[in-house]
């Protein structure tokens, strides 16, 4: 069977997971094309941002050689909402599909994830299992999602030298077309790179609580993820800087900008601290020079 | 404590009648301007939402004129609206402003009461046994006062379409609105009302149909003129009697959850757009599509959507409205509000809106 999984949805734990475990139970065929500027006219071009735009994009591409396109309906992982734009994304694809490929209309699957707990996880794998293969599996075959080692707990507070830290949605960081080719740039310049992939999530998640009042809890996970991981950086283990990636438009780093930016003005020490913005930039002259000065800040301290 | 609340068409009548009524002292923001957003925008960033930019100017003109006590409606998650508190309070903390916050909430739940608690545990200290009695009734002043004004603001984005002169409209409304917020009584109230509806209804008309559109959208760009240039005044002026469902006092009925027939025609809207959205995709997202679907039926001759750019629920709304547009056969224009310097170009989408109606309306095909 062959399933396709838009490229961009693949550094979410969740879908790594969801992909381990189906290939659990049948032989599959994964393809996950890779992120480029198609030539087909979306309906979906206007001002989402671009790694939106990017989802719908390939999703479209991959559909003549798959069976199935799996695009579960992200509305909450790990206990917190996703964007908005995830509730949308299968919807909007099938948008597409009708509009412009309508031959392959039913090969879209948008199984809705609203989990809090492995549990619920489990029980959306399950009923995935029985949509796509006809087959029911017990909760018991389920292998959990594999736990990062809590290095929260490491009594290191340094990083080795020349060590950056990437903030930003893990598609942004771990994609080289969407995030402008800076994780590139940064090896090249004899850089290490740490993302907050490397710190279990309900680690960061305690630590994002510390701004949490009342009914004004920061509810989307990826904020909790980059706020958890700019107190990481700040308090506990400190790196040579710290980036923040962010795609034009993205409406959670919009306001996640603004916290950060305060939090690292009161920081007693001072990391140097840079937010950059991209869009569907063709070319990564601006990101270099930007990312020269900043490193000549960094290696200037 | 001088209490103050954002600008968001004619809540800030309800607001001050609330305040005067019930003896606290307040500080109406200047009414929003250029110089608002400005501020908002220098304190922000490009992507922040429009109405968060506008309310923080509005909060920062408050605070400059005397406020000490922000009261802010609440709301909740997945949209931005949620979290302007939180990102306000960080913004005028930085700026080194003085003041207290009271969260109104949107949701009435347990963490919501909580807040509440903290929050006017001090502020309550500053109120007297006599402000307490009076705010029932303050309440009811500020509730009819509110009524009466989207009354007359419905009634004027009919009357413009088919006034003689829609200047005259406007004049009325205006003179309609101050009365209204002057009386001091449910019977100076509803005399004040009565009197702007009389003058309303006696200005000449052309005696022409108007085209009739409905406005959908994001619910503070759709109610506040200032956002969306006066898009309604705009569309009266070029023959199209505009109608929304959105006003303050229909989102106080949804956020109360006490009105069946509120929620059952919301749960019959999400229906609507269930061939589009199988998710309520959060805000007014799917009420959007579903109204537009509902106005297609309903005879209207086009529908006008507005949003602030960025905003992530509505651009998925505006991206699916292309295609029920094409489907329903319905003129759809839709527009990203950002900066205020677009009145001109505005003017001219609809020029070729009303264009595209009258066509559409006329019979007359493009080859």
């Amino acid at each position: 069977m062959r399933i396709g999984i838009p490229q961009e949805l693949m550094p979410l734990p969740f879908m790594a997971w969801l992909k381990e475990q189906l290939s659990r139970h049948k032989e599959i065929e994964w393809h996950h094309k890779p992120t480029h500027k198609s030539k087909k006219i979306m309906l979906s071009e206007g001002d989402a941002c671009h790694p939106f735009k990017s989802m719908v994009r390939t999703s479209i591409d991959l559909l003549p050689e798959i069976d199935t396109l799996l695009i579960p309906r992200l509305v909450k992982l790990d206990s917190h909402l996703m964007c908005p734009n995830f509730r949308a994304l299968p919807d909007i694809v099938r948008l597409n599909i009708n509009n412009i490929c309508p031959e392959f209309a039913g090969k879209l699957n948008d199984i809705t994830v609203d989990s809090s707990t492995s549990d619920e996880d489990n029980r959306v794998l399950i009923r995935l299992v029985k949509q796509l293969f006809a087959q029911n599996i017990s909760a018991k075959n389920i292998v959990k999602k594999k736990q990062i080692p809590a290095s929260l707990a490491s009594k290191e507070t340094t990083f080795p030298q020349k060590t950056i830290a990437l903030l930003g949605h893990p598609y942004l960081l771990e994609n080289n077309h969407l995030n402008m080719g800076i994780t590139r740039q940064l090896s090249s310049l004899g850089y290490q790179i740490t993302t907050p992939k490397d710190i279990p999530f309900k680690n960061l998640d305690a630590l994002a609580r510390k701004g949490d009042y009342y009914a004004k809890t920061n509810y989307w996970r990826s904020s909790r993820e980059i706020l958890g991981a700019f107190h990481y950086y700040t308090n506990i283990r400190k790196p040579a800087g710290i980036i923040y990636l962010i795609a034009f438009n993205c409406g959670v780093d919009a306001l996640m900008r603004i916290e950060l930016v305060s939090l690292h003005a009161k920081l007693p020490q001072t990391i140097p601290f840079m937010v950059l913005v991209g869009d569907e930039h063709t070319e990564q002259e601006h990101t270099a020079t930007r990312l020269e000065a900043y490193l000549d800040i960094i290696d200037g301290i | 404590m001088i209490i103050t609340f954002p600008h968001l068409g004619s809540m800030y009548v309800f607001c001050k009648a609330i305040a005067e009524s019930a003896g606290i002292p307040y500080v109406l923001p200047p009414a929003t301007s250029d110089r608002t957003r400005e501020i908002g925008e220098f304190h922000t960033n490009e992507s922040v939402c429009l109405p968060l930019k506008m309310i923080l100017g509005n909060f920062i003109e408050a605070l400059e004129a005397g406020a000490d006590t922000i009261v802010m409606v609440g709301s909740g998650p997945p949209c931005r609206l949620g979290l302007y508190d939180r990102t306000i309070k960080i913004i005028l903390d930085d700026l080194g402003y003085k003041y207290r916050w009271l969260t109104i909430p949107g949701i009435f739940n347990f963490q919501a009461f909580l807040q509440n608690h903290a929050e006017t545990k001090e502020l309550k200290k500053e109120l007297s046994p006599l402000n307490i009695a009076k705010f029932p009734g303050a309440i009811m002043i500020g509730w009819r006062k509110m009524r009466w004004c989207e009354h007359l603001e419905r009634l004027a984005a009919t009357k413009r379409a088919v006034a003689s002169s829609p200047r005259l409209v406007d004049l009325a409304y205006s003179r309609g609105m101050e009365a209204i917020d002057a009386a001091k009584s449910l019977f100076d109230i509803a005399r004040a009302g009565k009197q702007a509806v009389a003058e309303l209804e006696a200005i000449n008309e052309t005696g022409i149909t108007p085209l009739k559109v409905m406005i959908v959208g994001e619910v503070y760009t759709v109610m506040e003129p200032t956002i969306n240039l006066g898009i309604e005044r705009r569309l009266g002026y070029a023959g199209v009697a505009t109608h929304r469902s959105s006003y303050f006092s229909t989102h106080i009925r949804r956020g109360s959850r006490l009105d069946r027939k509120i929620l059952k025609e919301r749960n019959e809207l999400i229906k609507l757009a269930d061939p589009y959205f199988k998710y309520d995709v959060g805000a007014e997202c799917n009420f959007s599509v579903a109204e537009t679907i509902k106005a297609a039926r309903d005879g209207y001759d086009g529908v006008v959507h507005v949003y602030p750019f960025s905003c992530m629920p509505e651009t998925n709304a505006a991206t699916v409205l292309a295609t029920v547009a094409s489907e329903h056969k319905i003129p759809v224009l839709s527009f990203a509000l950002d900066r205020k310097d677009m009145g001109l170009r505005i003017d001219t989408q609809i020029e070729a809106f009303v264009d595209i109606m009258k066509m559409k309306k006329d019979g007359v095909t493009c080859v």
